[in-house]
């Protein structure tokens, strides 16, 4: 998997490419610890060229999620296909975590969502 | 029929087991999207062999089986560990537990339940052999 990080004004985007799984989901949990540092007050995740998931990369979104909620950073993923999509809701994560087909509407659903409406 | 791939204990490994799950299945006719679970699921049970009964120690070796018996598909993973721990004693958490302790593991058993509609763990000449069966996955060669 190939993880990039980019800034752009009050937000940090986390850009994944191909499989998170076991072997990968260190790098995306390194790629937290970055911009959780860069104090930007919303994190998204581009899941475009996300091709697999499997339950460690989904349990990093989980505990980092935990971690933005205290420094009161919040998080959305967008760009997630319906195959990954299917895999957060048979676990029921998607009323958990912000999930966006786009960019601008995981923005939406961000600023229509209090903090503490997804504790 | 059986297909069967054999690995080394590393999560390095598990795109491999992917791979060889999607392969089959496909050779079978089996849905994408029912593969896609099937993937998932066996995936998560080797990630979770690998890691809690082998310490990802990639000179040991588990095995995936796909058996296909008149259109009928199972699926074993064998460990050959003698003392293997067996995955399926785990007491599985809740979600909603694993979420408001933020912690980072414990879906993986859970999903593999959720996916699969059959599964238990028996032991055969030393080997620990994990069986599952999707009901709506089913060959069509």
């Amino acid at each position: 998997m190939e993880v990039s990080i980019s800034e752009e004004g009050n937000h940090s985007i986390i850009s994944l490419s191909g499989d998170l799984d076991a072997s990968s989901s260190i790098s995306l949990d390194n790629a937290f610890t970055s911009v959780l540092s860069s104090q930007r007050s919303v994190i998204f995740v581009d899941c475009t060229k996300l091709d697999y998931i499997s339950s460690p990369g989904i349990g990093v979104f989980i505990s980092r999620l935990g971690d933005c909620e205290r420094q009161g950073i919040r998080l959305g993923l967008f760009g997630v296909s319906d195959k990954i999509l299917k895999v957060f809701k048979i676990l029921g994560l998607d009323q958990l975590i912000i999930i966006g087909k786009t960019k601008q509407e995981a923005e939406l659903n961000i600023n229509a969502t209090q903090p503490s409406d997804r504790v | 029929m059986q297909h069967s791939l054999r690995i080394g204990c590393s999560n390095v490994n598990l795109k491999e087991v992917r791979t060889f799950v999607e392969n089959t299945l496909g050779a079978y006719r089996v849905p994408s999207d029912e593969t896609d679970w099937v993937v998932l699921a066996i995936d998560e049970l080797c990630a979770n062999l690998i890691a809690h009964a082998h310490g990802w120690d990639p000179s040991h070796q588990i095995e995936v089986c796909i058996v296909n018996e008149a259109s009928v598909i199972s699926f074993q993973v064998r460990d050959p560990a003698p003392d293997g721990f067996n995955l399926l004693d785990y007491k599985l958490p809740e979600v909603q537990q694993i979420v408001s302790e933020k912690r980072n593991g414990g879906l993986g058993l859970i999903l593999l339940r959720r996916i699969m509609d059959e599964i238990r763990a028996e032991r055969h000449n030393g080997e620990l052999v994990y069986w599952m069966r999707k009901y709506s996955v089913r060959g069509s060669l």
